[in-house]
């Protein structure tokens, strides 16, 4: 057998040192690797113990000991120690050839030739015996619960962030339940059939029912503060919340457990599922009573001090009439001129004063509608007739077309000729001498279609679309005419709006105007009221 | 007749009608008419009145009176007035008024073709 240890030549130092090196053969497993970690020698105990035949060990990797347990930063460290050249030290497991484990406190000793390079290893096993093992088991067992340890605290962890979570969740909810449960506007919640599941303070508050009267009920049932409205109303909100599934919205008159009413301005929004089916019904109202009055004050206002106005300004007009005529003596006609400024400025001011009244009166919704079998070829050439002379003056001309089998039509003609008129008298003072205007009525479906045009001066594109406001008049005949009061299509609008028609136009500057509304064939509603336009 | 609470309006009617050469009585209110007509040796040819008057009685209840009184009942009369309230026009209209004028809709001359009418008999 192969034993570095052996020397022939036996000085005494070197005796004992073959006394120690055959306690530590008989005491140590001893494996040398060349410097690419081949086997190059084991002892007969490495033999025993790794149940390996020293054929099957010689030559082959250290690999073979397969040190399965051991991670990877484990060897880093090893190989960086001992390519250093230092000795490493350490526990290490190891693989017998049938699989066994054991472990061993082993030594890597590399060995250096004269020019410093590892040439060799010595590595040197004790192998550890059963209680150390089992200390080392232990260990690894701490680790493992260490491990376990480190996992439980990591759910604890989640666990408790979900609970924070949770909490921060349904602060969250109660907030926006403080919310709508304290909000000023009233906010009620029903199921699909109206039942009411939900009503906040507000509405108990302001309604006078109490929260048991109103939980249960049908939501703005007549034992609550509905059926205030018509029948009509009621359904067309039925309508739109549940057929169409769309929000509602509206002015409602209301009535509180004592009986008052007030004016609410409310929004009923569907609540949809998943299936896209009305789950809740959540109503939001507000009382608009206060802001109502103030609307009526100011139309009574208007129409006061319109009134009011109309006294001097008849005054001034007679006197000023009969200046003009020559009644207190011949004006020289430089006094002319100016009384009949004078007298121009005061028209002005009174068909100021009627435009005003015209408004308050549509906007106020007092005007009465009054629809009678209206021939409308027949109003037109009424309104042709009366303005003609103005027309001739202008030696303008002017032409009317009507669809021939053009049906009558449920109309209020005082209000219908207020539009014509409008635009009649609008195509006269903004068109040159001259020019040519015409009417044209058509049926297209269910609807007539009136089309007055002009090739007067137009109106400028940048302001086409503030021509329908209210005193609104273009630059371009402001230069020419300074006699309107920018009322006149206001009022055709308003008018054409509240028949269920439309009114729209189309003009280019210095090349005339064409103006459109229409009129459903059905005719408008008839509406009670006080008051009628220009009275 | 001319009926109107309103002094300068009231001078702007009687002077014109005096210059379209029609004699005229100016009133100021509803009371100084009635008080006119119960003491007049005549009754005027017509009676020019307005609807707004300030004091207790209206142009309703002027026109109610008159209709109601036999020697007064026939006088025709117009109504001139700032305002058309439909239902007081035709309340007016019903009880025999013939004519319902806009004052700043009208020149007096106008008015006064219109009342002219009433004196060719």
């Amino acid at each position: 057998m192969y034993n570095p240890f052996a020397k022939s030549e036996k000085t005494n130092t070197q005796q004992h040192n073959d006394v120690v090196l055959r306690a530590l053969d008989q005491t140590a497993l001893v494996i040398m690797l060349d410097k690419e970690g081949r086997i190059i020698f084991v002892n007969d105990l490495f033999v025993s113990i790794s149940k390996y035949t020293r054929e099957e060990l010689i030559g082959q990797n250290h690999s073979i000991f397969d040190f399965k347990n051991q991670n990877s930063e484990f060897f880093v460290n090893l190989r960086k120690i001992i390519s250093h050249g230092d000795i490493w030290r350490g526990d290490m497991q190891n693989k017998a050839k049938d699989g066994t484990l054991y472990w061993t406190d082993t030594s890597i000793v590399p060995i250096r030739n004269t020019s410093n390079e590892v040439k060799q290893y010595v590595i040197i096993c004790l192998v550890i015996t059963g209680d150390k093992q089992a200390e080392l088991d232990v260990e690894r067992t701490n680790e493992e619960l260490k491990k376990t340890k480190m996992a439980m605290l990591n759910i604890m962890e989640d666990i408790d962030q979900e609970r924070k979570r949770y909490l921060k969740q349904s602060l969250e909810t109660k907030k926006f339940a403080q919310v709508v449960e304290n909000a000023s506007e009233n906010i009620i919640i029903s199921d699909a059939k109206g039942t009411v599941l939900y009503a906040n303070k507000a509405i108990t508050k302001f309604t006078g029912y109490s929260h048991d009267e109103i939980i249960g009920k049908k939501a703005g049932g007549r034992d609550l503060w509905g059926g205030q409205m018509e029948e009509e109303f009621y359904k067309r909100m039925w309508h739109t919340i549940k057929i169409d599934k769309k929000s509602f919205r509206s002015e409602i008159n209301n009535r509180r457990k004592d009986g008052s009413t007030y004016v609410a301005a409310i929004t009923i929004s569907p609540i949809l599922n998943h299936d896209g089916e009305v789950e809740f019904y959540a109503g939001i109202g507000r009382d608009i009573t206060r802001e109502k009055n103030i609307d009526q004050m100011k139309t009574d206002f208007i129409s006061l001090a319109s009134h009011q106005l109309r006294t001097p300004l008849s005054s001034m007009k007679w006197f000023l009439e009969m200046l003009l005529e020559g009644d207190a003596g011949e004006l020289d006609p430089e006094q002319r001129e100016y009384v009949s400024n004078i007298d121009q400025s005061n028209e002005r001011m009174i068909a100021l004063v009627n435009g005003l009244l015209n408004i308050s009166r549509i906007e106020s919704g007092r005007i009465i509608v009054d629809p009678v079998e209206t021939d409308l070829h027949q109003l037109i050439d009424d309104v042709v007739k009366e303005i003609r002379p103005q027309f001739d003056k202008k030696k303008q001309l002017i032409t009317v077309s009507t669809h021939p089998s053009l049906p009558k039509v449920m109309l209020d003609p005082k209000l219908i000729r207020n539009v014509y008129m409008n635009f009649l008298t609008n195509a006269n003072k903004y068109s040159p001498e001259g020019g040519e205007v015409s009417v044209f009525v058509s049926l297209k479906q269910d609807q007539v279609i009136s089309q007055i045009s002009d090739s007067g001066y137009g109106i400028p594109k940048a302001e086409q679309e503030k021509l329908f406001q209210r005193f609104f008049r273009a630059t371009n005949i402001l230069k020419t005419d300074t006699n309107g009061t920018g009322l006149g299509l206001y009022l055709a609008k308003a008018i054409v709006d509240s028949s269920g028609g439309k009114i729209w136009f189309e003009s280019e500057e210095g090349k005339g105007a064409t103006f459109w509304f229409s009129l459903p064939v059905q005719g408008m509603r008839a509406k009670k009221g006080e008051v009628t336009l220009d009275s | 007749m001319v009926v109107e609470d309103e002094e300068l309006l009231l001078q702007a009617i009687s002077r014109k009608l005096e210059k379209s050469g029609i004699g005229c009585i100016s009133c100021a209110s509803a009371e100084q008419a009635i008080d006119y007509l119960e003491n007049m040796p005549e009754m005027p040819s017509a009676i020019w009145l307005d609807y707004y008057l300030k004091d207790s009685m209206d142009g309703l209840q002027f026109v109610q009176t008159l209709k109601a009184n036999p020697t007064w009942k026939n006088i025709p009369i117009l109504v001139v007035s700032n305002s058309a309230n439909p239902e007081k026009v035709n309340a007016l209209l019903g009880l025999g008024v013939k004519k319902y004028f806009l004052k700043a809709e009208k020149r007096l001359d106008d008015i006064i073709t219109e009342f002219n009418q009433y004196f060719t008999g």
